[in-house]
């Protein structure tokens, strides 16, 4: 029997997996930008709950009560790391170092949750920062996006995205942490954490439980704003974007305008989707965590599989592909411990991680690959935007049609 | 011999445009002028300029030497979806349809100007509607007229050669505000008592808005009568202009149509 908290946690997981496949399906499915880059920016949205956020809060305290970061100074067990270093030093550079980081959060913590003025500033930068960086990196991408072709493109933004992510963020420790894990906020209220506390069943984290909410929140908007979207007029210039970007400037469109805007959205949802993932499954932010494969190419076996331009179709992607890769990863370890041991190979722990590795990617590749040739439309195929109700539509057509005869 | 250079009223002057290929000279020091409101017909053998000229003054290509002035204005380095704000719209010889629309959405992009086309304002229903609406009436009756309106659910894919001609030329007068319309071959591949409709549709659009044509086509023995001015072109050069009739009895154009 499953545990009720493991549950929840993977109900939150899969919500950030649709929230992504959302975004992706608006910039790749609907407009035509084949955005192989989607971990940085979920990483980035992960990164304004965890590095930035930490640092905002510091601050704040710091203005707050101004002995804050003196008190670092003196008491252990932050002194040892600490030690003379200036106020700026310590914001930039120390933060990040473990040995600061897993006693400074859980007190930030404690001291966010303690006021609600405070709680709600400190969510509301992570929202903020996380929209704002996520469109900024959308904006510095759509840069490249206007001059080249797709699938050049497709290659810039995968390799802008490794570059950063597995490079930038992952080697240089004092931005985010780099190889050692930094701890998130939680920029929850004591008192709610508290009242929760006593509703929910035992073993259930508030934590947990209000993450899921957002999760849920976060979801159906995304889902409502990219539904609307879909079926208004604008996406239907996206659909003609994506299928003969030239002729749609003959009709006067300025496509280097439009693939900016969707790149901006579509960036910030996909890190705000980042800020769920580390408020309710993954508190602890490590960017080699963000890979590639879980969080591109996942998220583009969803959408393939679902239907490329149907929100509704890469949702049910979302769903059957998160399902298969939590079987697989359950039911492969022991199937190859098996085998293996039937020709007298022993497993060790760090295998067992590798065949779980390797099977979720053959996964991919072969959902991608069978799609793509049996049923490239998809399970739910594109739909024409319904921008008038289809009796209204109907009706002018048949009007139309009765004037020929 | 008229001269169309001599024409007073000119909406589009092309002043010394060359045009390389790497080595090839797609356009010659072309120089010619389009007369307002007029049906001007472009002809020439294949390989002659003819689509690229189009491309050059639609926006689709940018020139290595010359001028393009519309209405008084250089246009030369504007992109294209700038010239078509300003009234010059296009279709293509290879129809570029929307694979992924149907038959009346790809009408429906041709018009521009809606307000629902943000990433915000998408959201707004009530801003976008009515325009949406009388749109689709507007793409409705073009699609009546080209006699594509029982297809209006199908993608471009299902279509034939003629059809998807006819589409493509659906989208190209649905413009806003067009002045100057450049349609690439609109009636090839179409039969041939639906192309004499389509060319007497474009003269009732000259006539109802004044609107100026510059059109390639090879079926002369249709787009003939139809056309006010015509405009022979061989090897990136013009070698003819004038009235229709004498363009196409020129010696020269009739040489070039025989491999000279």
């Amino acid at each position: 029997m499953v545990e009720l908290p493991i549950i929840l946690m993977e109900l939150a997981n899969m919500l950030v997996f649709i929230i992504v496949v959302l975004a992706l399906n608006l910039m790749a499915g609907y407009a035509g930008i084949p955005n192989l880059g989607m971990a940085l920016f979920v990483y980035i949205g992960a990164f304004a709950v965890a590095g930035l956020s930490v640092r905002f809060a510091i601050i704040l305290v710091n203005i707050l009560n101004p002995d804050f970061i003196e008190m670092m100074r003196v008491t252990p067990p932050y002194k040892y790391a600490v030690g003379e270093s200036s106020i700026l030093d310590i914001i930039l550079f120390k933060v990040t170092d473990p040995a600061v980081n897993r006693h400074l959060v859980p007190e930030l913590n404690s001291i966010i949750g303690d006021s609600i003025p405070l709680s709600i500033m400190i969510l509301t930068f992570i929202l903020a920062s996380a929209i704002a960086l996520g469109a900024t990196l959308g904006l510095i991408v759509s840069f490249t996006a206007v001059r080249l072709r797709e699938d050049y493109l497709a290659i810039v933004l995968l390799a802008f995205s490794e570059m950063l992510v597995q490079v930038f963020f992952a080697q240089v420790d004092w931005v985010a942490g780099g190889r050692y894990n930094t701890w998130a906020l939680t920029p929850w209220p004591q008192k709610l954490s508290q009242s929760l506390g006593n509703l929910l069943p035992s073993g259930v984290k508030p934590e947990l439980f209000i993450g899921l909410i957002v999760a849920i929140i976060l979801a159906i908007t995304t889902l409502i704003y990219t539904e609307r979207i879909a079926n208004s007029p604008m996406g239907r210039v996206l659909r003609a974007m994506r299928d003969d970007d030239l002729a749609l400037t003959s009709y006067g469109r300025d496509i280097a305008k439009i693939r900016l805007k969707v790149m901006m959205v579509g960036s910030s949802i996909a890190a705000l989707a980042g800020v769920v993932y580390v408020l309710s499954v993954q508190p602890v932010v490590k960017a080699t965590d963000y890979t590639r494969v879980t969080w591109t190419f996942i998220p583009w076996a969803m959408m393939i599989l679902g239907g490329i331009a149907n929100n509704w179709g890469v949702i049910i992607g979302a769903v059957i592909v998160y399902i298969g890769r939590k079987l697989i990863e359950i039911l492969a370890p022991p199937a190859f411990t098996t085998i293996l041991s039937l020709i007298g190979v022993e497993v060790t722990g760090a295998t067992i991680d590798i065949v779980k590795a390797v099977t979720v990617n053959i996964l991919v590749g072969v959902i991608i690959i069978l799609v793509l040739y049996l049923k490239p439309e998809g399970i739910v195929p594109e739909k024409p935007s319904k921008t008038l109700p289809r009796k209204t539509l109907n009706s002018l057509i048949e009007k139309f049609r009765g004037s020929s005869s | 011999m008229v001269k169309i250079n001599q024409v007073t009223d000119v909406i589009l002057e092309v002043n010394k445009v060359s045009k390389y290929f790497g080595s090839l000279k797609a356009l010659d020091d072309v120089t010619l002028a389009l007369p307002r409101g007029k049906i001007t017909l472009l002809i020439g053998p294949n390989g002659s300029g003819k689509t690229t000229l189009i491309n050059v003054i639609s926006g689709v290509l940018s020139i290595d030497s010359g001028s393009i002035i519309f209405e008084g204005r250089d246009i030369t380095r504007l992109p294209p979806h700038d010239r078509y704000k300003l009234g010059i719209v296009r279709s293509y010889q290879i129809p570029r349809l929307f694979q992924g629309l149907s038959v009346l959405e790809n009408t429906v992009v041709g018009k521009d100007g809606n307000p629902g086309e943000g990433m915000i304002y998408g959201l707004l229903k009530r801003i976008w509607y009515n325009y949406e609406k009388s749109s689709i009436e507007d793409a409705l009756a073009k699609l009546l007229f080209l006699n594509l309106i029982h297809l209006h659910d199908r993608r471009p894919g299902e279509l034939s050669g003629g059809q998807m001609k006819l589409l493509e030329l659906s989208r190209s007068i649905m413009a806003t505000k067009p002045k100057l319309i450049l349609l690439d071959e609109p009636a090839a591949g179409v039969n041939p008592v639906l192309a004499k409709e389509i060319m007497s549709m474009i003269r009732n659009i000259r006539d109802e808005l004044g609107i100026t044509f510059l059109i390639v086509e090879h079926r002369l023995d249709i787009a003939i009568d139809y056309a006010d001015y015509a405009i022979g072109m061989h090897l990136g050069r013009v070698i003819a202009q004038g009235k229709p009739k004498e363009v196409v009895e020129d010696p020269k154009v009739i040489e070039s149509y025989l491999g000279g």
